[in-house]
Order: C-alpha cells, then structure tokens, then sequence
C-alpha cells in the first residue's frame, strides 16, 4: 500500500519486530511528555530544584541534546565549507538528528524557565549583555536554518517529488544549500561559545569565572572548539546505534574513518588548550578572587 | 552630580543580637510569601536572611557573631552588577540616581540566571505560588505587588518606600530626601540599632559619616572595623558591615592561608 513511499530495495521489518524495537523510544518520550505536563502544570518545584541548585535542567539537557546536535553543524561545515565529498553520506542524517536535538533543546528551555508564556521576552526585550541570549538567539535562528537544511530532504520522497513544484523546489534549495550551511554553520559556533560563556562571565563565582578577550571568556572558545570536535564523535556513535539496530551497513568505513581522524586532532588540541586554560585558573584567576 | 544617590546600608555586628527582627519586618512589608512547611530553607524566600557565624574554636574561646543579609546592590568597578548583566530578558535593571538594583517581576521569565551569577545568594525564586492563609491576605502592604510563581524575586531595599517619599516631595516642590523620609523596613525595626540606611553620597547621611566610602574607589573604607561581603570579587557591595572582631572581618572573604591581613579594618 505504501510502496510508492519507501525507497527502492527496502524492505518493511515484521510489525512485531517494529514495535518490539520502537516501544523503548516510545517510554522514554512518553517519561519525557509526563515530565512536561508536570513541570508546566504544578511548577518547577517538581524537579526537585532549589534556590542553591537553580540551574540544572536545561544545563542537562543542553549538555547532552546539543552535543548530540553538534555533528550537524560541523558535519555540515566539513561537507559545505571545506568540501569534503564524501560526507554526502552523511549529512542528511546528521541534520536530522540535529533538527530533533535543537528542538528539543529549545523545548527544554520552554520547560526550564519560570514562566514560559514569557520565553518571548528574551526576544522582546532582549539584554545585549546576557550570554542566554546569545544563547537564544542562535539556537532558534540555527533551528530555522535547519529546517531549510531538512526541506530537502522531505522533497527527495518519491512520492512528492512527482509533484513539479516540490520537485523544483528541493532542486533549487539543495543548489543553495551551501549558504544555509555557512549560516547555520557560523550561528551554531556562536551559539555553542555563548553556552561555554553562560558560566565563564560570572566574575561573582570565581569557580566559574573565566578571563579572556574582550567580553569573550576563554571557555566561549573552548566550548566551540570542544563541540566541534565531540559532535562528529557523536555522529558516528548514532550511526553504530543505527548500524546495530537495522543490521545494515549503513555508511562506508572510509567516511566513518575520516571523521574520526578528524576528531581525534581537534580532541588532542582541545586537551592541550583545557590543561592550559585549567592551570591558569588554578594559578591565577581564582587566587585573585579570594578562592583558596 | 547633585542628583547621583548610592542607596546603601552599615550593619553594626556588635550591636546585632540575631533576634529577627529585619526578617520578620522584611517578609511584612514586602508581602513576602511563606510556606507552611518552611523547614527546607533551600526553596523558602527571606530578602533579609540573618546567619549565624562561629569562630569554630573550643570553649572558652568559642565565639558566635549573627550577620544580617539583604541583597547587597552591587555596582562593579566596570559598572555592572553580576545579576544585571547576565539577565536576557531585562528583568532586572541598576538605577544610576539611586543606585538600586531593581527587579520587574511581570517581565521576569523565570530562567534563574542571575540567582546562579550572585555570589550572596541574594536571590530568590518562587518555586511555588504564594498562598497566604485566609483573612492574611487583608493584612498584605497595598504598595508592593506580591509575586506570581516561577519569578525571581530579592531585596529591593524598601523601593516602594522611595517612590512614596519622592511623590511627598514633589508635592511639595522638593527634589531631595531626608534622611528619614526614606528608611527601609528592616532598618526601622533593629531594637539594637544595628541597621544604618541611607545615601553613601551624601555627607549628611550617617552611612557616610559611619564609613566614609571612597567614591573614585567603588566605595572602598578604610574605617578600620568595616569590612564587605567577598570584597575582593570587585562586585562593590553597598552593605558594609561593622565588626571589632578580626575573626568575624575575616569570614567575610576568602583567604589564603598564607595570608594574614584583611582587605579592610586592621591587620592580624
């Protein structure tokens, strides 16, 4: 019946089998939808939180959806940006993982704020100064991005791409996609550093506080450098997952290969950088504010 | 500038004899919600919150000290306070003319930023919706909006006070305040008179008169009793506290052990 819907050479599981593997995703987002209603309904006094221990759901959340979402940026400069051809296997299924993580994480942030009917006004009346802003800003400005990096992708079903005007459409948009991944690729740098900055500019927590230059501390750099190297990392566990699941070969060894090659250096670097910045805390910054 | 005040306060701790009595004044007049159950003090809300310090020393030695704490209005040497600046939504905001550090409660979004950037966990938020048992609503103060759930809410040193003080004197063609015309809650009801409120900038106010702030220097003193919260975080409190105790002035901040002077009042 919805043959003409599925790509050529695939198959449908058994229907058991597709439940049987579904219905763990499915209590988990179930979990995840109780949760919401919870805290939208009663009030954040159900997480648990308090007054010492404020900031911890969207930190969370941010802390594993975005890294999760972090292969796409970067996957997407590597493919757009420095041209490496054989990402093409790739990169669909990284913007989709990133459109799932950065919705979520701006779901999240939905959550986690005391009065979510108000999350506009980050927008409305927006502080220049706040890092969750910055914070803001790029993540629902990278999410738009990635929906017109998805678009595409919708248009390729055969279905659809019978209709001229879709067909046309998905043509156009991928020939411009390169300047939707600059963009995109450009927002979610800024946006990763803004996260590694949300704590470094609190010059009242000398634990957290950071130097650096001009308004920018060190960990907005850090943060950057550090997502750039993890978010392939990740990719390439989600393609495992996926690989163990469908019991398919689903991406050459070569293009796995080179992502973790690519990983790798950026990790090693981004260790030399941490010690660094990490000493002189210890030895500097945080004797100069008192911290013994 | 004639018209630039720093609205700011000194806290006598050897005349303070923790009674509560700033609380409990506090929470009154600025319809500060409650719980029934307030044995979990990481949730409750106290604007002014008085702790209890100890010399941790054995008899005969031991020695307690209690030390009032409201928000303490910061102005950083760079201009910003740590809770202003990080606020996305502009919620909170620093008053140059009176050098108060305000709070917009409709406009709070409730993100919890600028309770994470305090350092004196000066801030507060309403994890639930204030409840008020029943026939105590009628005795709510008409002049300061009580707070809805899911908003930050702290110290905004009596600012409902100021505006009443300030409409008066317009009334009667005056721009300046007295001294008494604007004094805060808490300051009114210390039985020890261990609370000072008043303008830092104006000679004529006892805060000035009591520490002498350095203007060009973030308000820095050099009376040798007086000290300020984490001093050297160069958040610039407008709290200064006055201790005869050198144990007590070195709570106040973080030391190295090697080092053996205080930022301000006397050396060891």
């Amino acid at each position: 019946m919805d043959n003409a819907l599925i790509p050529k050479g695939v198959k449908r599981c058994p229907f058991s089998q597709f439940v049987i593997l579904l219905g763990p995703v499915v209590v988990v987002l179930l979990l995840g939808v109780f949760a919401m209603l919870l805290v939208w309904l009663k009030g954040l006094n159900q997480t648990n939180m308090n007054d010492a221990y404020g900031f911890a759901a969207w930190i969370w959340a941010d802390l594993t959806v975005i890294a999760l979402g972090g292969g796409a940026f970067f996957t997407g400069f590597l493919r757009y940006i420095i041209g490496k051809d054989e990402l093409k296997n790739i990169i669909n299924y990284a913007v989709l993982i990133g459109v799932i993580c950065y919705s979520s994480a701006l779901l999240i942030l939905g959550i986690d704020i005391g009065q979510p009917l108000r999350g506009w006004f980050i927008f409305w009346h927006a502080n220049v100064h706040s890092m969750l802003t910055e914070v803001a800003f790029c993540l629902t400005v990278y999410l738009g991005v990635l929906i017109i990096e998805f678009v595409p992708l919708i248009m390729e079903n055969r279905q659809i791409d019978r209709v001229p005007f879709f067909h046309h459409l998905g043509h156009r948009m991928h020939e411009i996609m390169a300047v939707f991944a600059a963009t995109g690729a450009y927002l979610s740098f800024f946006h990763q550093g803004s996260l590694g900055g949300v704590a470094g500019v609190l010059f009242g927590r000398p634990f957290a506080f950071r130097e650096g230059v001009f308004i920018w501390p060190w960990t907005f750099f850090l943060f950057t450098w550090s997502a750039a190297a993890v978010g392939p990392c990740f990719t390439i566990l989600i393609t495992r997952i996926a690989e163990k699941i469908t019991q398919k070969k689903l991406v050459k060894e070569n293009v796995i290969q080179l992502l973790a090659k690519i990983s790798g250096w950026m990790l090693a670097t981004y260790i030399i950088a941490k010690i660094i910045d990490t000493w002189y805390w210890a030895a500097v910054t945080a004797p100069s504010k008192g911290l013994p | 500038m004639r018209d630039e005040k720093k609205y700011g306060m000194v806290i006598d701790l050897d005349k303070c004899t923790g009674c509560g009595a700033c609380m409990v004044a506090c929470m009154a007049e600025n319809n500060v919600p409650f719980k029934e159950d307030e044995s979990n003090k990481l949730d409750s809300i106290t604007w002014m919150r008085v702790y209890k310090l100890t010399n941790e020393k054995p008899f005969p030695e031991a020695d307690i000290c209690y030390i009032p704490r409201p928000c303490m209005h910061c102005e950083a040497d760079h201009g910003h306070s740590p809770c202003v600046s990080v606020c996305p939504a502009t919620a909170t905001d620093y008053s140059l003319r009176t050098g108060i550090v305000s709070q917009i409660y409709s406009r709070c979004i409730g993100c919890r930023y600028c309770m994470v950037a305090c350092p004196y966990h000066a801030r507060y938020f309403n994890w639930w919706d204030p409840v008020w048992p029943s026939d105590m609503e009628k005795y709510l103060s008409p002049n300061v909006s009580p707070r809805m759930r899911g908003v930050v809410e702290k110290c905004s040193f009596c600012f409902h006070r100021y505006q009443l003080a300030m409409d008066k004197a317009f009334l009667e063609k005056r721009r300046e305040l007295k001294e008494n015309e604007y004094q805060t809650a808490c300051a009114q009801a210390c039985p020890a008179d261990a609370i000072t409120f008043g303008d830092l900038n104006n000679p004529e106010h006892a805060v000035q008169q009591l520490v002498r702030p350095d203007r060009k220097n973030g308000g820095r003193t050099k009376h040798p009793r007086a000290f300020r919260l984490l001093e050297r975080l160069g958040t610039n409190p407008k709290i200064y506290y006055l201790s005869s105790r050198e144990w007590v002035r070195r709570a106040g901040d973080n030391y190295l052990k090697k080092e053996n002077k205080t930022l301000s009042g006397r050396s060891t």
